[in-house]
């Protein structure tokens, strides 16, 4: 039987999570609460980050903005840069949005989550703290391997900093399910495009989100999408599963990189 | 006659359902009660060895840790129940026949401790030849059961009993003239290979039982659909009489057949007799996935036109997955095997309909009843033969349907069955003969219908006891059980309609078998013809007596009844003052009961028809718009009309409701809903796998529609609705994405990697031409 | 479920399987198992020790050589192996085939195929989990057995970057029962059976960790 620990501060926090044995960090729960019903998470200790103060702050500045780790998934819809704010509006349903946390968001590490591929194209950092200290970690190189993350034992995510969108590019985030509508994605795709170069953050078609760009300087709509496609070809390695095999998913893949580039070429031009 | 029928009256409990204020059995506290939990198995097919119960009897706050071996001790061949066959035990006794059996079951002080200590029991299995699918069974020499146990229920099942070294439990067979020879002469004939998958019915409510004993009495608060069925097991498995049996429902949230007939009540009644305790199971909701599903089932069929276009011989061969027991399977497999054809005038029918046992979770009763498979079949056939004679497939439908008076290939003759009707209102509906606008890109644009035929749950019983209050109030005393179809509304409506009185004046007591009487099942759309008539009966017998009690108030025989009261000329009475004057007392009661049951003609052995196989039949159809995204493969309903031919709405609203409640169910099974195995094993059964619609499936527009076809003998000319819907909404859809990008897919869910695949096949069709 | 793949190394059979039936070199190779024992010469019974996340966790295992093949171009053993997770409530049972061919004058070609059953917990979990799981542990025996072979260390890093975290458990020799671990003297068929065995059962071993872990 798991133990609950409720600490006041992050310093007690990051203390209680490098003391306990077998510890892990409770944010908004709706990942963890799932795997304790079906009796397959093990943890000995929870150190739940509700009660932690400052964890819920969204600062923004001429440069961007940093979130705590607390924030909703819901009020990231509103708080975001528009990219990273369409991709969170497509989590889950507003009942998990309005509980999930924007850094358990990150730390699940799960290779179809949405926000992750806006986050990587928009070049965040997230920010790790352990009892050392914090250290920023980008998030390109966060997402290290199948539900893998940079983070090291006793760190948790105390905060992600969003840069500013270019306001001149354009932008869209693509997301398809291969079942019912509101399933997980088979195949999603966050697109930032200004005149040289396409952007692409893609989630659920290899074990970890991806990030790619093309060089688009001089070309058409249709050599953008073309560009894009050639760019992410190599880095197509889904796992087949019953949402789709493996070649269903890299179509998947390849239509939604061009939906995504399509609308936001639009967007740049006529947004 | 008063004016409640046909009246579109708010459900009673609308605003408690919404609101949570409706209690349901998981909510009733149990003071001191030992909650359950059980251990499961994880071989698929072994002899069980030892249990090793020690490590979890030894836990802090274990009760009793109770196997099947202890409770075949206790109760020996008693411990094996069923509606169809006597097959299946509430713990797994001497072998496992599913990943996921109960094996031992955990009595502890709260449910968490039990569910720990079920973790802490383990099994020595000696494993056994698996039988995975149809083909292991149909083919292999390894047997789920030793030898076949067909209950006492069923006479016509008796020459199984002891049968060694089959799967197949039952088989149906339709003979209807020479339909090899007719289809060998035929002019065309197209030919399928279906498969429907398994799917479960995912009810919000989890499934949860209380059983206790009071007095010697052994008493149960449980979710059920059927509980005179239960109360009837429950005597049979304790050896106790009828009257020492207590079985009580409260409201359920959902159930389309999952909580019906033996689920987790013979196990609570066994464990709270055996132990003397108050027991508590409930089901998780991974572990109701393993309760019951509807059946998979495969169906190789042929569907041959003469050269004028005649329908001319229908073959199928169906095979039901059943799982590892037979549940109600074999009643499924004949009820759906004598529609196989469809509703069409075919000369010459053949049909093979197996019931097949295999190491998986049991199949069991699911809204269509099987039928939702061979609609699968027979709608897909005839479409893609009218296809190929260049006809329209509505036009082509219409000119075979049965009309009113025409006997069925399975011999029953059709009544109040508008095919006809239900097919013009969806085709109409969607626009059919509209020009369409196919779409040139890469989303293309089809249309598509399909029809559907059932026959209702025959022969069964309807009780029903109603108590005039001395206030014009009344009481109805049935089994039948809400499930949020709203059968407590309707009955209230046929009862108060007769009576003059205001629906909302009768209350409808929830079943408990100590007062409510005997009803056979809450199922298979056959509560508002049968309860339905016995209410209609009852209150006729109680507007008998008021008269009666009038008559002797007036001195006088000529007295009618209407909203105000009871009149003899001039004179009048209110039904309080009369009731009042009669027994001198406030608040007395007068009692009336009425019996309905419904009689058939078995299935003849030879032919397997019969002149009377049903009371009644359901006539559907479903009509859709579609656009098909070839580059994904996603289909997007635009426009999806279900029609149901009711015979009479006793409430309109309610009757859309179903329909199109049947409909997005259907709408699940046609395009993603299924449940998937690997090796016995169910790999998508939790809500973060399994597919649903959410309202981001639902069609642009969904259009119920109401098909009036008065029954001669149906309350008022009602039949149930509760299936009619779901019949035919996989075909439609499946016809419409034949119609958008002209290729045939037999094989459900039309997943949109299926569609994607079956546009590159070099060869699109599936179906062979002759 | 069924799984297949294969894989080259950089030397010629007559060179890999020397190293194939060679414990020790199997031992640096495979992650995995940590007792062995040989029940007798076709069965073996063990337990696999991993730690994921922080949590250890043990599973028992039985193994059972059906047919051996020992063509000189083609080798081929195929097995039955069992384990169970009684806290998980969980048993899996894989039919497994292991074979090796030339493949050119100093490659080779590994192949595995293995139809696996996941019943219970664990089975209603985690397919697209096992898949990528038992591609990490190809990749790592793939690259161990390389470096074995004698190549370059850079030339065989895989594609995928080595898991971050302690997975690779080292398969040390039980030291309460060393006459359990099989030796140079037990028959070359003994020593092939546990090569496919213990290749096996470290997929296994991984995979129960990981579910264990959850998604």
């Amino acid at each position: 039987m798991a133990q609950l620990h409720r600490p006041g501060s992050l310093d007690e926090a990051v203390e209680l999570l490098s003391g306990l044995d077998n510890a892990m960090v409770y944010g908004g729960g709706t990942a963890i609460q799932i795997l304790i019903k079906q009796g397959i998470l093990f943890a000995d200790h929870f150190v739940d980050l509700a009660t932690v103060p400052g964890l819920r702050e969204v600062t923004a500045d001429d440069r961007g903005v940093t979130v705590g780790p607390m924030v909703s998934i819901r009020r990231m819809e509103t708080a975001a840069p528009p990219l990273a704010a369409d991709a969170y509006r497509h989590v889950a349903n507003p009942r998990v949005r309005n509980t999930a946390s924007v850094g358990g968001n990150l730390a699940h590490g799960d290779y179809r989550l949405d926000p992750p591929t806006a986050l990587l194209v928009l070049d965040a950092v997230v920010l790790a703290t352990s009892a050392g200290g914090t250290r920023e970690i980008p998030v390109r190189e966060f997402f290290t391997d199948f539900q893998e993350t940079a983070l090291e034992p006793g760190e948790l995510v105390s905060g992600v900093r969003i840069p500013n969108q270019d306001a001149s590019a354009g932008y869209h985030f693509e997301k398809n399910s291969s079942l019912g509508e509101n399933d997980w994605p088979c195949a999603s795709a966050a697109v930032l495009l200004d005149d040289r170069t396409v952007h692409i953050g893609l989630g659920a078609v290899a074990p970890v989100p991806v990030y790619v760009t093309a060089d688009i300087a001089g070309l058409d709509d249709q050599g953008a999408v073309d560009a894009a496609i050639a760019a992410v070809e190599p880095v197509l390695d889904p796992i087949p599963d019953v949402r789709g095999g493996a070649e269903y998913k890299r179509r998947l893949a390849r239509v939604t990189v061009e939906d995504a580039v399509r609308r936001a070429w639009k967007d740049r031009d006529h947004g | 006659m008063g004016d409640q029928v046909g009246r579109s009256r708010p459900r009673f409990d609308l605003p408690g359902r919404v609101r949570g204020l409706v209690s349901h059995v998981g909510d009733q506290p149990v003071g001191t009660a030992a909650h359950v939990a059980l251990h499961r198995s994880t071989a698929p097919h072994a002899r069980i060895g030892e249990v090793h119960v020690d490590e979890a009897l030894a836990m802090p706050g274990v009760y009793a840790v109770v196997t099947g071996l202890d409770l075949y001790k206790q109760l020996g061949d008693r411990i094996l129940t069923g509606p169809a066959f006597a097959d299946q035990p509430g713990l797994a006794h001497e072998k496992v026949r599913y990943v996921g059996e109960p094996v031992a079951a955990v009595l502890a002080a709260d449910l968490k401790t039990a569910r720990a200590a079920a973790d802490a029991v383990w099994v020595d299995y000696e494993e056994l030849p698996p039988v995975y699918d149809l083909r292991d069974a149909l083919d292999g020499d390894a047997y789920v059961h030793d030898e076949l146990r067909p209950s006492s229920v069923f006479g016509d099942l008796k020459h199984l009993r002891g049968v060694r070294d089959t799967n197949v439990n039952y088989e149906y067979n339709l003979r209807h003239g020479d339909a090899a020879a007719a289809r060998d002469a035929g002019a065309a004939t197209v030919t399928g290979e279906f498969w429907a998958p398994p799917t479960h019915h995912v009810p919000i409510e989890l499934p949860c039982t209380i059983a206790w004993v009071d007095a010697g009495r052994l008493e149960m608060l449980t979710t059920t659909q059927t509980p005179s069925y239960v109360r009837q097991t429950v005597s049979d498995l304790l050896d106790l009489p009828l009257s020492r049996v207590r079985i009580t429902t409260k409201p359920l949230g959902g159930s389309f057949g999952a909580k019906m007939y033996d689920r987790l009540e013979p196990l609570a009644a066994a464990l709270a007799w055996t132990t003397g305790r108050t027991v508590r199971l409930v089901a998780s909701r991974e572990e109701s996935f393993l309760l019951t599903t509807r059946h998979g089932a495969g169906v190789t069929s042929s569907m041959t036109a003469d050269a004028d276009g005649n329908l001319v011989s229908a073959i199928a061969d169906v095979r039901y997955d059943t799982g590892a027991y037979a549940d109600v399977g074999p009643r499924i497999t004949a009820k759906s095997g004598m529609v196989a054809s469809g509703p069409y005038r075919i000369a010459n029918a053949s049909v093979r309909s197996r019931c097949v046992y295999t190491n998986k979770p049991s199949a069991g009763p699911f809204r269509g009843f099987g039928v939702p498979q061979v609609t699968w079949s027979h709608e897909s056939l005839i479409d893609e033969l009218a296809h190929r004679l260049g006809a329209d497939p509505v036009e082509f439908r219409r000119r075979h349907l049965l009309r009113e008076g025409d006997e069925a290939p399975m011999g029953t003759t059709m009544h109040s069955a508008d095919f006809v009707g239900c097919l013009d209102a969806v085709a109409n509906a969607i626009g059919w003969d509209q020009p369409i606008e196919r779409g040139d890109g890469r989303v293309k644009r089809g249309r598509g219908v399909a029809v559907g035929v059932k026959a209702v749950l025959t022969p069964t019983i309807a009780n029903a006891v109603l108590q005039m209050n001395q206030d014009a109030s009344a009481t109805l005393l049935i089994s039948t059980v809400d499930m949020g179809q709203g059968s407590d509304t309707i009955m209230a409506q046929i009862a108060a309609d007769v009576l003059c009185l205001d629906s909302a004046r009768i209350h409808v007591v929830r079943a408990d078998t100590d007062a409510t009487p005997y009803d056979t099942i809450t199922a298979g759309s056959r509560s508002t013809y049968h309860t339905g008539n016995a209410v209609r009966k009852v209150a006729e017998a109680m507007r008998t007596k008021l008269i009666g009690f009038a008559a002797q108030h007036f001195g006088a025989d000529d007295v009618t009844l209407d909203a105000d009261g009871l009149h003899h000329g001039d004179a009048h009475v209110t039904i309080p003052e009369l009731i009042h004057g009669h027994f001198g007392a406030r608040g007395a009661t007068v009692t009336a009961e009425a019996n309905y049951t419904t009689e058939w003609v078995p299935y003849d052995k030879e032919t397997g028809r019969s002149e009377k196989a049903t009371e009644h039949w359901f006539a559907g159809a479903v009509g859709v718009q579609l656009t098909v995204d070839t580059a994904t493969g996603r289909v997007h309903l635009e426009h999806l009309a279900v029609a149901g031919d009711v015979g009479k709405a006793i409430n309109p609203k309610l009757v859309e409701q179903q329909l199109s409640g049947a409909a997005i169910m259907g709408i699940g099974h046609a395009l993603f809903d299924q449940l998937v195995l690997d090796q016995g094993q169910v790999i998508n059964g939790t809500l973060l796998d399994y597919q649903l619609p959410s309202i981001k499936d639902l069609p642009d527009k969904l259009t119920p529609i109401i098909v009036e076809s008065p029954h001669a003998t149906g309350p008022f000319g009602a039949k149930g609705v509760g299936e009619t819907g779901i019949l035919g909404i996989a075909p439609a859809i499946a016809n419409a994405v034949r119609d958008a990008l002209g290729v045939r897919i037999t094989t459900l869910p039309l997943t949109p990697e299926s569609i994607v695949a079956a546009l590159e096949r070099s060869d699109p069709w599936t179906l062979e031409e002759k | 479920m069924k799984l297949a793949s294969e894989f080259s190394v950089p030397a010629a059979p007559s060179k890999v399987f020397p190293l194939f039936f060679d414990p020790e070199v199997m031992r640096g190779c495979i992650p995995g198992c940590e007792e062995l024992v040989r029940v007798d010469d076709a069965t073996y019974t063990g337990r696999l020790v991993n730690e994921v996340a922080h949590v250890r966790f043990s599973a028992g295992f039985s193994a059972s050589i059906q047919s051996i093949s020992d063509a000189d171009d083609r080798k081929e053993v195929t097995a039955v192996l069992k384990g169970e997770d009684r806290r998980l409530g969980s048993s899996i049972k894989i039919d497994a085939t292991l074979s090796v061919r030339q493949d050119g004058d100093e490659k080779s070609v590994i192949g595995y195929r293995m139809d696996m059953a996941l019943w219970g917990k664990l089975g209603r979990l985690g397919e697209p989990i096992i898949r990528r799981r038992s591609r990490e542990v190809e990749l790592e025996f793939a690259r161990s057995l390389a470096i074995a072979c004698g190549a370059p260390v850079e030339e065989v890093r895989p594609k995928e970057k080595p898991r971050k975290k302690a997975v690779t458990v080292a398969a040390q020799p039980a030291a309460t029962q060393p006459a359990a671990v099989p030796s140079h003297d037990l028959a070359i068929a003994t020593t092939r059976q546990l090569a496919v065995v213990a290749t096996v059962i470290s997929v296994v071993a991984l995979l129960v960790a990981v579910l264990r872990r959850g998604r």
